[in-house]
């Protein structure tokens, strides 16, 4: 028995799993093959000491399908905040003349904007799957949609000159009438109704939302505690509504750009509660370290917060970035939230 | 017929209109947005028949397996008479199930291998573990044990794809600079 040597191409992209996070990381990439193509999974921690493979012959491949996934809005939601969050800090040392402190935070942040800039570069992400006679396989190394096409384009030539080149269409019938004439029919599983939901609580959501902006917008002309803590509770509330919205626009006929604008506005309400919370912790430190021995109550604590925050310039360049984070996710989904709920479909009456 | 392609998510079948198209389209039953490329592979249909196998005739080679079926080929591996039902096509070779059996086994069919362990990132890995800090105490163990997998699995397979010797020097090269280190501090509490 002879052992065969094959030579691979590597195709630029690794991924990992988008399922089951074991105690030790793997990472897949994906390789041409001469009459095959290699799905390797390496297991290891920094140092890699296992690999195992997937082989797909070129004959066999019968598709690919991409589905879309939300991952990459979670993604660029989780790193937007932190890097938010860090660049606040390198404000916050630069106020307070630690100039050592914000060079070392601007360090810091620079990795984490990085990682907002690599995965908005990258584009939407997908969940890329293959599928032959026996098996359907989620490839993990591609999963950005350019990435995808990419690959798509380097396959299919490879795919035609083996299994000879056909239209999509052409395919498609050719699989219908045989289909037809050698398998009995199967049995369609009924679609789920899509509810009636008429998109009233995303309405109310970016009403609030674009309510708690005008609030912070009046706060920064005329600052009154009143108006800060009327944001507040509007805040509050809005993160109720949200969770409302998430969970009732799943199978609902909303728009699919209404759904990703109320995603987006994760990111206002995350950056509004960070911002909010880390304020009050600095204010109570702060009052501590002014006053030892004496205490504030909640409503002392707030009010004293606010007119003191009011001449603050870091704060109000944070709440410049609230009313802009706000204002990009209120106004595009309040117009198509109205937009929705005033064109559904009503009852016919007789 | 109704019913062509599957939704990888809910499997459930999609109308044939909806087939037609590969652009981004939402599935009928769990509307997750996705496209489909099919190859002319998917137009095909098995022919059960075939795989089978073909009854052999009298003076017919018969298969070494299946007496009663006809030989197809011969086994790239033992070189026996094989049937369309045993014939195991590996991409590079047609193998009986014994040979395929036997070649995962002895790891000998590098095209059909579907795991290997990276002992040069094992090497790696132990001379590397005590210059982190934490783990400096285990060096007098881990530097005999990266010098053993680098001399031992020199000549293992690596990987099916290209994978240099880098490691592997670099494990070694570590290794014998660690093991210096220990005889000297040896030779350092002995004569003091």
């Amino acid at each position: 028995m002879s052992t065969a040597t094959v030579s691979y191409r590597k195709f630029s992209a690794t991924g990992t799993p988008s399922r089951g996070f074991g105690l030790i990381p793997t990472k897949t990439t994906i390789w041409f093959g001469e009459d095959h193509l290699l799905l390797l999974r390496r297991t290891g921690f920094i140092i890699d000491f296992h690999e195992s493979y997937k082989r797909f012959y070129y004959g066999d491949v019968r598709g690919v399908t991409i589905e879309k996934t939300a991952n990459w809005l979670w993604h660029a939601a989780f790193w937007g905040v932190i890097s938010t969050a860090m660049l606040a800090c390198v404000v916050w040392a630069w106020y307070l003349e630690s100039v050592g402190g914000a060079i070392f935070m601007g360090l810091i942040s620079l990795f984490f904007i990085y990682k907002v800039l690599a995965n908005l570069f990258r584009g939407p992400s997908c969940l890329f799957k293959i599928f032959t006679a026996a098996q359907t396989e989620e490839i993990p190394c591609l999963n950005r949609i350019a990435k995808a096409h990419q690959f798509i384009s380097q396959l299919r030539p490879i795919i035609d000159s083996v299994q000879g080149a056909l239209p999509q269409d052409q395919i498609l019938a050719q699989a219908s009438g045989e289909l037809a004439a050698t398998t009995p029919v199967i049995k369609k599983r009924p679609a789920p109704p899509l509810s009636l939901y008429s998109g009233w609580i995303h309405v109310v959501l970016f009403s609030m939302l674009l309510t708690g902006v005008v609030l912070n917008i009046l706060f920064l002309f005329h600052p009154h505690a009143f108006l800060r803590i009327g944001s507040s509770l509007l805040s509050w509330g809005g993160i109720i509504v949200l969770i409302a919205c998430l969970v009732r626009q799943s199978h609902s006929p909303l728009s699919a750009s209404l759904k990703k604008v109320t995603w987006a506005s994760i990111s206002y309400y995350a950056y509004a509660t960070l911002v909010g919370l880390g304020m009050q912790v600095w204010y109570s430190i702060d009052y501590t370290v002014k006053h030892p021995g004496k205490h504030l109550n909640q409503v002392e604590l707030l009010s004293g917060m606010y007119t003191e925050l009011a001449s603050n310039p870091v704060y109000k360049w944070l709440t410049v970035v609230s009313i802009i984070l706000g204002l990009a996710s209120g106004l595009p989904g309040l117009y198509l939230s109205l937009r929705h709920f005033l064109q559904r479909p009503r009852p016919s009456q007789s | 017929m109704d019913a062509m392609l599957e939704c990888p998510h809910c499997h459930s079948g999609f109308p044939r209109e909806w087939s037609a198209s590969v652009s981004p389209f939402p599935c009928p039953s769990c509307a997750r947005v996705m496209e489909i490329h099919v190859f002319p592979a998917f137009a095909r249909s098995e022919k059960t028949e075939a795989l089978a196998g073909v009854r052999a005739l009298d003076g017919e080679a018969c298969c070494f397996h299946h007496p009663k079926k006809r030989a197809a080929r011969i086994c790239d591996g033992c070189g026996i008479f094989i049937c369309d039902l045993c014939d195991l096509d590996t991409g590079k070779q047609h193998l009986c199930p014994t040979c395929l059996e036997k070649g995962q086994t002895n790891k000998k069919l590098a095209h059909i291998n579907n795991e290997t362990i990276l002992y040069d990132g094992f090497a790696l890995g132990l001379a590397l573990a005590p210059l982190t800090g934490m783990l400096w105490w285990i060096f007098p163990l881990s530097a005999p044990a990266a010098l053993f997998f680098g001399i031992r699995y020199w000549k293992a397979p690596r990987s099916v794809v290209p994978r240099g010797n880098t490691r592997m020097i670099i494990a070694l090269v570590l290794a014998v600079l660690e093991l210096l280190a220990i005889i000297a501090g040896i030779l350092y509490l002995v004569a003091k």
